[in-house]
């Protein structure tokens, strides 16, 4: 037994340790029983204690609210029954843990998807300027050149800026909409949409570099009506596409000559339907 | 305030060990579509089992039984009425979601809802401390005045018959610390710094004082 550790044991159970510490307690007692089994009867006795306040009845309305929301909480999915060893040694697994943030499953997913979209916002931006910071160095000649390059980079710069507002349009948007689409070859399209704001943003992630003289391209298929929704700049870049989206309308991949096919060549190595 | 809360069980026996238990109450056991509706002599413990099927109206029983003690206890650490109900009600959620994962042979159901309600409690406290403190000068001053209130309330209050004598058996060192811990909120590090001692010595007095208290108040694990 870890003394440093064990003697944590009465502040654990009148939750007065750190965030940190609590951590490093909550493994400490899911290997040693005995401790865990000494916080266990600490707990208990703490509720003694609160059991010994006053009650103190909470304004009724609060009753209703707290009805309303469980109305649309789902519960959690109970534990698997523990293997058939001392009943001790797993305790902080079901330690209620209030520290978690009790947050619906829709507002997670939009917050995950907003993380993941900031990332890849953050991550266009950076290429962008990247590339502008490499036309920089490598335009070390005559003026006119360099204000070429100064005007390549406020275009892309714009562009950025445009990616941006795109993004936070869809973001914002009620009815923003994630799909991934794998692809064939390897790797994916995750695509962000908003019918209502009629924008699209397209992250390749793990595409195949393609020769000199390919590019993907991206369509939008309905049925034999094929058109096409842009290209993709490389292999890593997001693409933007502004227009309407139809409803179940199929995005579909395909490698194409550089430039681009009016109308597909080959069979989308990649396809996803936005309902 | 509401007059009268649901009195608590006046002559509450120690939780979780009430006598011979009802067959439905471990919610591992059973064929969950033909057990029981809850009878109205049901407990916290059945109450929670049944809760875990999904049962809405054994989780409003819960309420009603157990919600005024918990009231008591946020109000007690957090003190901000407003913040206290907010946190109230965040418990109650948090226990609907985890009554899958109680389990009676661990421990009483009472003893589980004080463990939620007081963490979110101290979780509130520190985070909303810890913004106070960011924003304004005087946060130790008024931190200062906290323990005080703490102090002097922890004895007008603590007053439960069996309870009150089992703090009798404490040091005053001992109970001050516990205290200060339970009731205040404060981490042992601050706990420590406001009773001007080590580290070490606030948690071994906290520790020596609950294995009084424990084996006081007959709780076995």
């Amino acid at each position: 037994m870890n003394d440093q550790e064990h003697t944590k044991t009465g502040a654990w159970a009148l939750n007065a340790l750190d965030a940190d510490e609590r951590e490093q307690m909550r493994r400490y007692l899911a290997e040693d029983p005995e401790a865990a089994s000494e916080a266990r009867a600490f707990e208990e006795t703490a509720g003694e204690l609160a059991g010994s306040l006053p009650p103190l009845a909470p304004p009724p309305q609060l009753k209703a609210a707290v009805m309303a929301r469980v109305a649309t909480t789902r519960q959690l999915s109970p534990l698997p029954e523990e293997e058939p060893e001392p009943a001790d040694s797993s305790e902080p697994a079901e330690h209620p843990d209030p520290t978690e943030p009790v947050i619906s499953l829709d507002r997670y997913r939009a917050s995950v998807r907003r993380s993941r979209w900031t990332t890849v916002a953050a991550a266009a931006l950076l290429l962008t300027t990247l590339a502008g910071v490499g036309l920089w160095n490598s335009e070390r000649a005559a003026q006119q050149e360099m204000e070429a390059t100064l005007a390549a980079m406020e275009s892309q710069q714009a562009a950025a800026q445009q990616e941006r507002e795109m993004l936070s349009g869809i973001l914002a948007a009620d009815d923003s909409a994630h799909l991934a689409v794998p692809v064939a070859d390897g790797g994916s399209l995750e695509l962000m949409y908003s019918r209502e704001q009629q924008a699209m943003i397209v992250q390749p992630a793990g595409l195949e570099a393609l020769p000199a003289g390919r590019a993907y391209q991206l369509w939008m298929i309905e049925g034999d009506d094929i058109t096409s929704a842009g290209m993709l700049e490389d292999s890593e870049s997001p693409m933007m596409h502004s227009g309407a989206i139809p409803q179940d309308v199929t995005i579909g991949l395909t490698i194409e000559p550089a430039g681009g096919s009016e109308q597909p060549t080959m069979e989308p190595i990649g396809a996803g339907v936005l309902s | 305030m509401t007059p009268d809360p649901t009195p608590l069980e006046p002559e509450r026996p120690p939780p979780g060990r009430a006598g011979p238990r009802p067959p439905h109450e471990d919610p591992s056991r059973g064929e969950p579509g033909l057990r029981a509706m809850p009878s109205p002599s049901d407990g916290p413990a059945e109450l929670l089992a049944h809760t875990a099927l999904g049962d809405e109206d054994a989780f409003s029983r819960l309420y009603d039984e157990t919600a005024p003690q918990l009231f008591a206890l946020i109000r007690r650490v957090v003190r901000d009425v407003s913040m206290s109900e907010e946190v109230l009600q965040e418990v109650y959620v948090e226990v609907w979601r985890q009554a899958t994962r109680f389990d009676a042979r661990r421990g009483s159901a009472r003893g589980w809802l004080c463990t939620i309600a007081h963490r979110r409690a101290v979780d509130t406290v520190r985070s909303s401390e810890a913004a106070r403190r960011r924003d304004s000068e005087d946060g130790l001053l008024t931190l200062e005045q906290q323990v005080v209130d703490v102090q002097e309330e922890g004895i007008m209050r603590v007053e439960s018959g069996r309870v009150h004598s089992a703090m009798k058996a404490l040091t005053t060192a001992q109970s001050e610390a516990i205290r200060l811990a339970y009731f205040g909120g404060y981490t042992h590090r601050e706990v420590a710094a406001l009773l001007d001692i080590p580290v070490g010595t606030a948690k071994t007095r906290i520790r020596d004082g609950m294995i009084v208290l424990r084996d006081r108040l007959g709780v076995t694990s």
